[in-house]
Formats: structure tokens, C-alpha cells, sequence
């Protein structure tokens, strides 16, 4: 599913949901709501946390929208995504009272630790991500993958190590990503992604 | 508002997923996320694989074979026969691994360069609309010229008229259908204390006519006053009164009528609308000696 929405088509949801039409409530939740589910499980990287910040920021957006209190209806997608943001922020704050965290404008990006459970699992991935990884067929591959994202290297600096041209390193690399994906999917098709395809279950 | 192309000309996925973009960069850059699929996918995608790789590098679970050394301690423990072995078959090899790898490169020039050729194609396109606009510009401009030329030598192939009589025939060419401006003819006369006037006939007149005499080159009007057979203004729309013919007579004097260029402006009026009508502007040298006369 990759629609892509204009923001005529927001503002007609918008004007629709003013009107009182709950139909266009479903279809803008169902629209933006892959991406909302998305940048939350980013901001706050817990997926249950995740969960109830897109039950809340919908309701909230979706008050809102009722009442017509949105000056912009194009906008619409910037609203939903500054409601969300808030709505993080704020409950990092209250967090930050209770003592829980020390910086209350940084959200957190370092993964938490997990159950026990979700550490044996975690790990399990790092081995397969080590063993595509191996497994991936050209050698320059594996080279431009660890070197741009690992010791993330200097682009010059990799052109240097693999005698590939300036122009040529978006490409090499595109190509090698594309490879590692495919095998990634693969993998996963057959199951043994068990974390990944849990955190994209979110609703 | 930020689109598919921008993101992927300036590298956005990859510079949001290392938090290197700024608060407002990475605010619009998250809207269009939650409204474009296409961008959503890749990002995840994208994530997914960073992520993977990133949780080997903090546990030091790196695959060997990325090393460039790997390959060199698997060599060594590799026994000699099986690198006899090994050998040969990469002797045998070497003509595929080659031509598999020339493949690779071929193919990867090819996509460069049909890249490159897509945006050549493109600025040529761009080029060549500018030329098409330029030439398109340089024709008007051409005809234009030409137009010049050819009334200019018009100009220059008729006999010289001077004052008067060039006046009358300028004159004579004042009408508009639309507004009824009326056709204008001049006279030289003499006023009754001999000093130079000029006599304005109106044919055609319309309703009413603003006339307005000035030197020209100069901001500044003469004060000279356009009077009706009868004594009035002719500015007030009460004086001008066309006769049994249509024509309207009258007569320019002023004792402060100096001798020199001078600019007559006439404006018709649209009747219909009471608004201003076209003007017309037309040069009278009083110095001449038939404008005396």
C-alpha cells in the first residue's frame, strides 16, 4: 500500500469530518495512519507505547477536526503530526517529573532493553542479520554495507578502498541494498524475523 | 511542501534516519511521510536494514566474511590440496567470475549513463524552448524594425509640409467610430489687433471635447483661453455648440501666445458612458510663417 495523498484530498476529509461525516473519519485514520504508526514507533520505541499515542492522537485530531478547529484544512498532516508530538512530549515531561528520565527534550532513540524474551529474539536477528550479511554474494557488497553503515566510512573514503568513481558510489550502494533487502524479506518470509514482523504489528 | 523528488535528490531518507536533519527540515519531512506511501516504504525499509546492521557493529557480531581479512584466514586454513583444488577450479572460473563481473560493471555504466542521458535530454528540452522564445522575441523585434523602416521611408518619400499645412493633414486623420472624436481643421488667422491666433474648425463634433493647448518639452500650460464664437469656454460643455452642419468654428487668441512648438491634446468624450476617449496629440509651430497668417 502506497497511496499517496494530495492535500486537496486532506482538506476534503477535513471539511467532510466538520460536517459530521464518520465515513471520512475512517478513510483519513486509514490514510495517515501506517505513517503516525510509523514516526511513533520511532520517537518512542515501544511498540504498546507506541499504540496508545496513536489511539490518542487520532481522538484528539479527530475532536478537533469535528469542531472545525483546524485553520488550514490542507495542513492537515502537519496537525496530526504536531498533535503526536505533543502528545509524546508531554507524557515525556510527566515522566521527567516522576524522575523517570533526566533530559526532557531529547526523546529517547536507544531501543529499551526488553523482556527476556525480547532479548533472546533480538539476538537471534543479530545472527541472521550476520549471516546475510556473509551470505550476500559479491564481496563488494558486503564491503560498501559495513563500510557506509557500520564504520561509517567517508563516501571519498570508500571510493578510495573499493576503486569504484564518485558517480558510481549512490549506485554500488543502492544495488547493494536492494540485494541485502531482497535477502532480509526472504528471511522473513520464512519466519525468522520474529521481532521486526511483532514491532510492525502494532495495531 | 516537500515532494518524492526533493527527498531523493538531497538524500533525506538517509540523513533523517542518522538524525541529522534540522527541526524544520525533519518536521515537513515527517508530514510527508504520514501522507506519501512510497517515501513511508523506503524509510522503513531503509530503517530496517540500518537497524540490523547497526545491532551487529554495537555487539560485535560482525560477519567475518566483511572483513577484507577474512578471506586470507580461511585461506590459511584451508589444507594444500584443497587449494590445488580450489585453484584449479578457480582457474577454470576466472572467464565467468570475469565476464560476471564485466557484466555488473556494463550494467551499472549503462544505468549511469542512461541517467545521464534522461537529465541531458531534459536541460536540451529546456534549451531548446529558450531558443524557440528568444527566436519567437527576435522575429517580433524584426517586424517591428521593419515596420519603422518602411514608415520612415514612406515619411521620407512624401513632399516636406510645413506648419500649417502639415497640421491640417494630421488633423483630418483625428476620428474614432467609437467615440465620435471629431475631425479637426486649423487656420491661421489674424486676431483684430493683428497679433497671431489660429482658428480651429471641429467637423463632426461630438457631444463635447476637451482641447488642451501646451508648450511642448515643458510641464508648464499656457494660459490660453479656447473660446466660442460666442465668448465661452470651450471647456464647458455648455459653449460648444456644433452648427446647422456638424462643424464646429473657433478661435485661438491670447496675447500670451508665444512663438515656438506647441502641443495640442485632444481628448473626445464617449457619450454614451461620459467617459474619456482616446487622446490625440498633435505639434503646432507657431513660429512658422505661415502659422501668422
Amino acid at each position: 500500500m502506497t497511496a499517496t495523498y494530495e492535500p486537496e484530498q486532506l482538506s476534503a476529509w477535513a471539511r467532510r469530518i466538520e460536517a459530521g461525516d464518520s465515513e471520512a473519519e475512517t478513510e483519513l485514520v486509514q490514510a495517515l495512519g501506517r505513517g503516525l504508526e510509523f514516526l511513533l514507533r520511532r520517537w518512542v520505541q515501544d511498540p504498546e507505547l507506541a499504540k496508545d499515542f496513536y489511539q490518542e492522537t487520532f481522538h484528539v485530531v479527530l475532536k478537533s477536526l469535528r469542531r472545525g478547529a483546524l485553520d488550514d484544512p490542507t495542513k492537515v498532516a502537519a496537525f496530526v503530526r504536531g498533535t503526536a508530538q505533543n502528545l509524546v512530549r508531554s507524557q515525556w515531561r510527566k515522566d521527567q517529573r516522576r524522575g523517570v528520565h533526566d533530559n526532557v527534550d531529547e526523546i529517547p532513540i536507544e531501543e529499551p532493553s526488553g523482556t527476556p524474551w525480547e532479548q533472546a529474539t533480538a539476538a537471534e536477528d543479530r545472527r541472521l542479520v550476520s549471516r546475510l550479511l556473509s551470505e550476500m554474494p559479491l564481496e563488494r557488497d558486503r564491503q560498501i554495507l559495513y563500510r557506509h553503515y557500520l564504520a561509517e566510512e567517508s563516501k571519498e573514503e570508500i571510493c578510495r578502498r573499493l576503486d569504484i568513481d564518485d558517480s558510481q558510489f549512490a549506485l554500488v550502494l543502492f544495488r547493494a541494498r536492494k540485494r541485502f533487502k531482497r535477502l532480509l524479506e526472504d528471511a522473513e518470509r520464512k519466519g525468522d524475523f520474529r521481532r521486526w514482523a511483532k514491532e510492525r504489528a502494532i495495531r | 511542501m516537500m515532494d518524492c523528488s526533493e527527498i531523493e535528490r538531497r538524500n533525506l531518507i538517509e540523513e533523517y534516519l542518522r538524525h541529522r536533519l534540522d527541526d524544520s527540515i525533519q518536521a515537513e519531512f515527517e508530514d510527508h511521510l504520514l501522507v506519501c506511501g512510497h517515501c513511508l516504504a523506503e524509510v522503513e525499509a531503509e530503517e530496517r536494514l540500518r537497524l540490523g546492521l547497526q545491532g551487529l557493529q554495537a555487539r560485535d557480531e560482525l560477519p567475518t566474511e566483511t572483513i577484507p581479512q577474512a578471506a586470507a584466514r580461511r585461506n590459511t586454513q584451508a589444507g594444500s590440496l584443497a587449494l590445488a583444488w580450489a585453484a584449479s577450479i578457480l582457474l577454470a572460473l576466472a572467464p565467468v567470475v570475469w565476464l560476471y563481473q564485466r557484466g555488473e560493471h556494463l550494467e551499472q555504466r549503462l544505468m549511469l549513463d542512461r541517467q545521464q542521458a534522461t537529465v541531458d535530454a531534459q536541460n536540451t528540452a529546456r534549451q531548446v524552448r529558450t531558443l524557440e522564445q528568444e527566436l519567437d522575441d527576435a522575429r517580433a523585434a524584426l517586424d517591428a524594425a521593419r515596420r519603422r523602416l518602411s514608415e520612415a521611408q514612406a515619411a521620407e518619400a512624401r513632399p516636406p509640409e510645413t506648419g500649417i499645412a502639415e497640421l491640417r493633414r494630421r488633423l483630418s486623420l483625428v476620428t474614432s467610430p467609437t467615440v465620435g472624436l471629431p475631425v479637426l481643421h486649423l487656420s491661421a488667422v489674424r486676431s483684430t489687433d493683428q497679433r497671431p491666433a489660429h482658428r480651429l474648425t471641429l467637423s463632426n463634433a461630438p457631444e463635447w471635447v476637451v482641447v488642451i493647448v501646451e508648450p511642448a518639452g515643458t510641464d508648464a500650460r499656457y494660459d490660453l483661453r479656447w473660446l466660442t464664437p460666442n465668448g465661452n469656454p470651450l471647456l464647458t460643455r455648455k459653449g460648444l455648440e456644433p452648427d446647422a452642419y456638424g462643424a464646429l468654428t473657433l478661435s485661438v487668441y491670447s496675447p500670451d501666445l508665444k512663438t515656438g512648438v506647441h502641443r495640442i491634446i485632444v481628448t473626445g468624450r464617449d457619450s454614451a458612458n461620459d467617459v474619456p476617449g482616446p487622446s490625440q496629440t498633435l505639434q503646432l509651430d507657431v513660429s512658422r510663417p505661415d502659422a501668422a497668417r
